[in-house]
């Protein structure tokens, strides 16, 4: 499988290559897209200087992992947020064809190339802005992996919806919205249910707010717990895959693989 | 045998949708739902190095029928078992000896070349980089694609392009092929030569080939054995040539005369009459074939005679268009 | 006045075209709602005990944000038709039509905005009243506010169609899009009212173009004076008409260009 994910990696890059002008544009304009947050947040916070424990270099820490984890999920595993069109469409046929661990299969075979801005923007911002000790330096890029996973739950998780109640494409990209853009204001603003919420059906708060606490202040006790919190989500998102699978009814529609 | 299916069943629901808003309303909370019987009690088994044409009219069952028998869907009822294995549970182990073809769904990359795709089938199918080389070479030969395999996909002609999507499903050199309408959209000219290249491959691999095509030609020229499949049900299951006889056992009977036809008999209809010549339909279930000959010999002066069978073509518009005829010998025109 | 029939047929059937899309597109501004609650509960914590910030109270503020974001979704994008039909060369039968392409492109922008601008008002109205209740004074704000809401609606329309024509000279012209937005989400003050910049930038950000697509209209609805509106109102005069021209020179020198190349 391993061989396999390097190949997608490498023919989906050659791919991008067809188109090398809007290749590089889309990743600049994604990073530049992104620094446009840096100036709300540098004119807010001239204003008020810290907003419940959260102070500009912590919400720039938030962007950090919010892009780069993103960005890793939408480079490399970048198929799942088209996981309800190929269901609807019967296109899952080439892929249960294959002898290949199904969901890497699918997942790994697309890549949204305005991702690569996303993954460089928040490194670089992460590096620039961030006091960087070597735990941090090791811990930044394990949370922004487990982010990416954690996103890919997600699209798989509400996606697999299409099985059991028809196309959930829409609900599906708006939980993704959401839960992006949850993750990018502090987690200490928001109070009652909607905190619920957060850690649970929208888990913003598993995606990046706990690892970014866990940069800010290491505990192993608060490590664990995200761990099991992040492998309870992927194996509930696995399961409604699979079950969904004895359901799915294919399809007959014209298509290549782009 | 190298497929063996029995009783296989497969229905799917669609929800209903209601009619005006307190309808759609309803539907939001309790939704009704058709049951569409896509495949109906189906039995067959297909021996090895066998070339099958499978058929019938678009939304029939032919599609489910292979997408349970490869193990995309999963069946209601019925017992599958290819190559020894059961689609389903071990879909994994079985994609590594079948090759599948569907039409309308490419296995190849967009933007590349076929060779990469080939590449990548070759790692995803367990091949070492030098066996897929020595297949690559193998196939490139067999289907000759030489001259575009380094040109990305998007570029080549429809019929470039379905060779290479039927050499991509041989790179791990499968024992079974299946292939879902491989000819659609194609000219005649490409027609037969994928034609050709699949007769070879079977006559020279032995590789067992499952075939559905709405192409009269196709299912003629490449299969032996054809099976029918109407609303589910298969309909037929024999010889391609048995079908044209029993299925409709008729004959077209053209002739030249020297003055206007003469003839009036049970089981035979005049499609044309002009001056000096008519063509004539003969429908042996309810006539003999020597009694139309001697009744035109009698009451006619015949200068020449030509009998021919119905065209494959209009034998599968047949039994497309009476869609709900029932089994195998009941049928009647 | 027959040309002027036209364009309103032609903002007539884009009306009653996007009416069909209606259901669809509701229920995808449950996304609106959701930007609103996440404002909301920024806001309420950055004015804690504060009453009143650079002089707006947390109320106005949040209502404030409503009304920029509703110029915003209300957007059509019509760079992207204008690009595609540049790259196709469909723009060219457009061209000897008897109807300026230009017009055309404005009024069907202008029909899909408006059709997207009612249920935004509305849905924006309930969730700002939701979480803050009732803006003092909306409805004798509100003739005015519409009027600049839908003239930052033209104005954002006109942005995006000299963008649109930039196509003729550059390959791909969503970067174009993305700088423009991003100015109008900083310095027009969408995000952000200007109120609460930098005295350093106030100024400069409150004269600019993209101030009269966002921070006009909604500080005329939520704080009303006469003065804010006609000084919105004659910008925002001043940028279509400064906008006009330039997307008419833009046109000339492409069609030059189409001549030259025979396209």
């Amino acid at each position: 499988m391993v061989r396999i994910i390097g190949k997608y990696i490498r023919f989906n890059l050659a791919a991008a290559m067809e188109y090398r002008v809007s290749f590089l544009v889309q990743v600049l304009g994604m990073a530049l897209n992104n620094s446009a947050f840096i100036f709300f947040w540098l004119l807010l916070f001239e204003k008020v200087g810290e907003i419940n424990g959260y102070g500009f270099r912590e919400v720039m820490l938030l962007w950090s992992l919010t892009a780069a984890g993103y960005g890793i999920n939408e480079v490399f595993l970048g198929n799942g947020r088209f996981l309800s069109p190929i269901i609807y469409r019967g296109e899952l046929d080439v892929y249960l064809l294959q002898p290949v661990p199904l969901l890497p299969n699918i997942l790994c075979s697309r890549m949204n190339t305005s991702g690569w801005g996303d993954l460089a923007y928040g490194i670089v911002l992460f590096l620039l802005s961030q006091e960087l000790t070597p735990l941090r330096l090791l811990l930044f890029p394990l949370l922004c992996l487990l982010a990416a996973f954690l996103f890919s739950a997600i699209n798989v998780l509400y996606n697999s919806l299409t099985f059991y109640m028809g196309n959930a494409e829409n609900l599906a990209g708006s939980v993704y919205n959401m839960v992006l853009m949850f993750a990018t204001y502090p987690g200490t603003i928001f109070k009652g249910a909607s905190t619920w919420i957060m850690h649970t059906l929208l888990p913003a708060a598993l995606v990046i707010w706990i690892p970014t606490e866990l940069i800010l202040d290491f505990s192993w006790e608060k490590g664990l717990l995200l761990l099991g919190a992040d492998g309870l989500m992927i194996l509930l998102a696995i399961l409604l895959f699979r079950g969904g699978l004895k359901r799915y009814a294919s399809g007959n529609r014209m298509g290549t693989r782009l | 045998m190298i497929l063996e299916i029995e009783g296989l069943n497969k229905s799917f629901r669609s929800p209903v949708k209601a009619a005006g808003l307190s309808g759609q309303v309803r539907s939001l909370v309790k939704r009704e739902y058709r049951e569409i019987r896509a495949v109906r009690d189906v039995s067959f088994s297909v021996p090895r190095g066998e070339m099958l044409a499978f058929i019938g009219p678009n939304g029939a069952g032919k599609s489910t029928t292979i997408k349970l028998i490869t193990g995309i869907l999963y069946p209601d009822s019925g017992s599958i078992s290819v190559l020894g294995m059961d689609p389903h549970r071990q879909r994994k182990a079985l994609s590594l000896r079948i090759g599948t073809v569907f039409g309308q769904k490419s296995q190849l990359w967009y933007h590349l070349p076929a060779r990469d795709s080939f590449d990548l089938l070759g790692s995803i199918y367990n091949l070492s980089a030098a066996e897929t080389a020595r297949r690559v070479a193998e196939l490139t030969q067999v289907f000759e694609l030489k001259d575009f395999l380094d040109q990305p996909v998007r570029k080549l002609s429809l019929g470039q392009r379905i060779r290479c999507e039927i050499a991509a499903s041989l790179i791990h050199s499968p024992e079974i092929l299946f292939l879902d309408e491989p000819s659609i959209g194609l000219d005649v000219v490409v027609k037969a030569r994928i034609r050709d290249l699949i007769k070879r491959l079977n006559e020279e691999s032995g590789i067992t080939v499952f075939l559905t095509s709405h192409d009269a030609g196709d299912i003629e020229k490449l299969c032996r054995r054809v099976i029918v499949i109407n609303e589910g049900t298969a309909v037929w299951d024999g010889s391609v040539k048995e079908m044209k006889y029993s299925l409709l056992n008729r004959r077209i009977i053209d002739v030249k005369l020297e003055e206007e036809l003469n003839l009036d008999l049970e089981g035979v209809t005049v499609l044309k009459s002009r001056p000096y010549s008519a063509k004539l339909e003969a429908d042996l279930n309810r006539v003999d074939m020597r009694e139309v000959m001697e009744a035109l010999i009698r009451h006619n002066t015949i200068q020449d005679i030509n009998v021919s069978t119905i065209p494959m073509e209009e034998v599968i518009a047949h039994i497309y268009e009476n869609r709900t005829a029932g089994g195998v010998g009941t049928w009647e025109a | 006045m027959g040309s002027l029939r036209k364009y309103a047929a032609i903002f007539r059937y884009t009306f009653r075209d996007q009416l069909a899309y209606m259901p669809a597109f509701i229920t995808g501004q449950i996304f609106f709602v959701v930007i609103i609650f996440v404002f909301f509960s920024l806001w309420k914590v950055i004015y804690g005990t504060k009453v009143l910030l650079a002089g707006l109270s947390l109320s106005q503020t949040l209502w404030y944000l409503t009304f920029t974001e509703t110029v915003e979704l209300s957007k059509c994008r019509i760079f992207q038709t204008v690009q595609n039909e540049i790259k196709d060369g469909s723009i060219a039968y457009a061209l000897n039509r008897p109807y300026s392409y230009y017009g055309f492109q404005t009024a069907r922008a202008m029909g899909e905005s408006l059709v997207k601008l009612a249920p935004i008002m509305v849905l924006g109205f309930l969730s700002a009243l939701l979480f803050v209740g009732p803006l003092p004074g909306y409805l004798g704000a509100l003739p005015f506010g519409l009027i600049l809401i839908i003239g930052g609606l033209l104005l954002n329309t006109l942005w995006m169609l000299n963008i649109g024509l930039l196509a003729f000279w550059t390959e791909d012209v969503t970067p174009f899009y993305w700088i423009f937005q991003k100015l109008i989400f900083i310095l027009g003050g969408m995000f952000f009212p200007i109120d609460l910049f930098p005295d350093w930038l106030q100024g400069t950000a409150r004269a600019l173009p993209f101030a009269y697509s966002a921070y006009w209209p909604a500080l005329t609805m939520v704080s009303f004076s006469r003065e804010a509106f006609l000084t919105g109102l004659a910008g925002q005069g001043i940028y279509i008409a400064l906008l006009t021209l330039t997307g008419a020179a833009l046109f000339r020198g492409a069609l030059r260009k189409v001549h030259v190349q025979g396209g």
